[in-house]
């Protein structure tokens, strides 16, 4: 639901794993290949004659000499940097306070725009659904989807209740919220196997494919 | 905000909810290239500081980098070159991977809906539990990406009507998120005084 760039993601790991497969087979095919490893120690001398150049163009800093290249790695190494903190930063954002934002104030005279916040939603569904068979628990969270508000709702049935019959009252509760507001927000229910049910161990309901741990088995 | 783009949204939400974002995976990666970054910053600032810390540092760099092509490299390498070859299979993997996450999507009018796995296979326990008449216990329930299986213990000396229970999960089964009705298995041995 939020706004991580999924392909980006995917990318960057594909590039990296690329990468890193390169330069293991290249290493395997050293070790075990002489004729693969006769292009080595050339291509080492090259960059160490490189590199030595690179240190007799020596530039003075801070009263000393020393090499541009140990001063442009640190630099080029800081850019890397703050472009990988970006994009660690840049995931799992777009969750947003307001469920609608920018409307016209419908009173007569008034300037200004009416924005509705989340607690609102959150408090609106958490009432209709109090008590409800089926449902312990409801959170309500907004995120911006390509732009717009949208919903999310995170539903933690009574264990062995049917999901099915959750999700016909919640679409009642959504009815009274959509009369309320107005409009139709987008909605994501996630019906959530809920931390108690995850945790608890045996082995009576549980979906397939081993997880890490004994979770979505239920006593 | 159009009905069409409501549901356009929905659609995009619900097909994400399905799958991976592998931010994990890609946060991890990328912590683990800031600190290699970091460290040989670091060396660089240092070594032109002329700092005696790294003094020997290129010069054991420099061995090491020549021992790859050795006449007879040390296993450490090989072991190495196999070890970096694996884990770039492994990101490649999932990278490339759907990443299929162990839920499903519900059929609603209204909402983009999605259960986890293990809600639809306490679900369908609980149902097939009722039905043939056994305890919550002797009910155990796999729900897969394609399929959901059952498998009943009875209760020795009592009867137990497997068309029943299977009919009940059937029912259940489109409403669920499920492609086809959950297959039903009565164990050959009973359990006694349950």
């Amino acid at each position: 639901m939020n706004s991580t760039n999924r392909a980006l993601n995917r990318a960057f790991l594909i590039v990296v794993g690329a990468v890193l497969l390169a330069a293991g087979l290249g290493v395997i095919a050293m070790a075990l290949l002489p004729a693969a490893a006769a292009w080595w120690p050339a291509a080492l001398a090259g960059v160490q004659g490189a590199t030595d150049r690179a240190q007799s163009e020596d530039v003075e800093i801070l009263g000393a000499q020393t090499s541009w290249l140990l001063l442009a790695v640190p630099v080029a190494a800081a850019i890397l940097i703050a472009v990988l903190i970006a994009f660690i930063a840049r995931q799992g954002r777009g969750r947003t306070d307001e469920v609608v934002s920018g409307l016209p104030v419908p009173a007569e005279g008034t300037r200004g725009t009416l924005a509705v916040d989340v607690q609102l939603a959150r408090g609106f569904l958490q009432e209709a659904l109090r008590g409800m068979p089926t449902v312990t628990d409801v959170d309500v969270a907004a995120y911006r989807v390509r732009g717009q508000p949208a919903l999310r709702l995170t539903v933690t049935p009574r264990r062995g209740a049917d999901p099915a019959r959750a999700v016909s009252q919640l679409e009642r509760a959504l009815a009274e919220w959509d009369r309320l507001l107005g409009r139709r927000v987008p909605v994501l229910v996630h019906v959530n196997a809920g931390i108690r049910t995850a945790l608890s161990g045996a082995a009576r309901a549980e979906s397939a494919r081993p997880l890490p741990a004994s979770a979505s088995r239920v006593p | 905000m159009s009905l069409e783009q409501a549901e356009a949204v929905q659609r995009r939400v619900l097909r994400r909810e399905l799958h991976s974002s592998r931010a994990g995976a890609a946060i991890t990666v990328a912590v683990i290239l800031i600190l290699l970054l970091a460290a040989l910053g670091a060396l660089c600032v240092l070594l032109a500081l002329r700092s005696p810390l790294v003094s020997g540092v290129p010069d054991g760099l420099r061995a090491a980098l020549a021992q790859l092509a050795g006449s007879a490299p040390p296993a450490s390498v090989l072991a190495g070159g196999v070890l970096a070859a694996i884990l770039g299979i492994l990101l490649v993997l999932i990278g490339a991977t759907p990443g299929r996450r162990r839920r499903r999507a519900l059929p609603s009018e209204r909402a983009a809906v999605v259960a986890d796995d293990a809600v639809i296979a306490n679900a369908l326990a609980a149902e097939a539990a009722s039905v043939a008449g056994v305890e919550r216990g002797q009910v155990r329930v796999i729900v897969d990406r394609r399929r959901a299986s059952a498998r009943i213990v009875p209760t020795s000396g009592s009867d137990l009507d497997t068309d029943a229970v299977r009919e009940a999960l059937g029912r259940n089964a489109p409403a669920y998120g499920l492609a086809r009705p959950a297959r039903v298995v009565v164990a050959d041995e009973g359990r006694v005084g349950s």
